[in-house]
């Protein structure tokens, strides 16, 4: 199960765990970004490889617009994750 | 200590999966640091099976083994033409990202949390063998 609360200071808070199930809706909740956001993975335990498609994209539409995606608080698995795929250097993660 | 469980080819069994390899866990006393790993490859094999066999109607089959402090989980499904996972390259990251790529990561993370991946044909049954050494 994956939650998607966008917040009303361009924060967008991810809880649950962000499988190939839960792609269909998180495209849905993030094709519509259009300014600087930062995601916060606080409650985010799990993202697998359609999880990441996701991130990617909504990276590139943002970047096309001069805009900046950030991630927060990611745990060490999820960073894991973004570092055997490099996206650790392609993503904005503090 | 094995033990088996099948799940029809649709993304929506992913929950039952994940519950599924949490009971093991819990009944061989698997520590949760390893459950991520474990999830994710699990995830990324499945879904792989589901995906690129879409003609196939059988359920996919997944067993899960502890022995020697390795575990071992093996996905089981149908298949006329066998894809192996086991032969996948790693992803040239650099090019990758050079490109703009998007998706195609899933097999290549597997590789990366595993340390063994075993792509198995015996007729038309393909059987791929996910192992982690616990103990290490």
């Amino acid at each position: 199960m994956l939650t998607i609360d966008h917040q009303p200071d361009g924060i967008i808070r991810l809880s649950g765990r962000f499988d190939a199930a839960q792609a269909e809706m998180a495209m849905r909740e993030l094709e519509n970004v259009s300014d600087d956001t930062t995601l916060d993975f606080e409650e985010l335990a799990y993202i697998s490889s359609m999880g990441l498609g996701i991130l990617i994209k909504t990276h590139k539409q943002l970047q096309d617009k001069g805009k900046v995606m950030r991630i927060t608080n990611v745990n060490k698995h999820i960073r894991d994750v973004f570092r055997f795929t490099s996206l650790d250097k392609i993503f904005n993660i503090e | 200590m094995k033990r088996m469980h099948s799940f029809r080819r649709d993304f929506g069994e992913l929950e039952n999966i994940f519950g599924f390899i949490g009971t093991v866990f819990n009944e061989y006393g698997i520590g949760d640091e390893h459950r991520f790993s474990i999830d994710l490859s699990v995830e990324e094999v499945f879904t792989n099976m589901v995906k690129y066999n879409a003609d196939a109607s059988g359920d996919i089959a997944i067993e899960v083994e502890y022995d020697d402090g390795s575990l071992f989980v093996r996905l089981l499904d149908q298949q006329q033409k066998p894809f192996d996972v086991s032969a996948v390259k790693p992803v040239d990251l650099d090019a990758y990202h050079k490109e703009g790529r998007i998706g195609g990561l899933g097999i290549h993370l597997v590789h990366q949390f595993m340390d063994e991946v075993k792509h198995e044909v015996n007729g038309n049954i393909t059987t791929v063998t996910l192992i982690r050494k616990l103990s290490s």
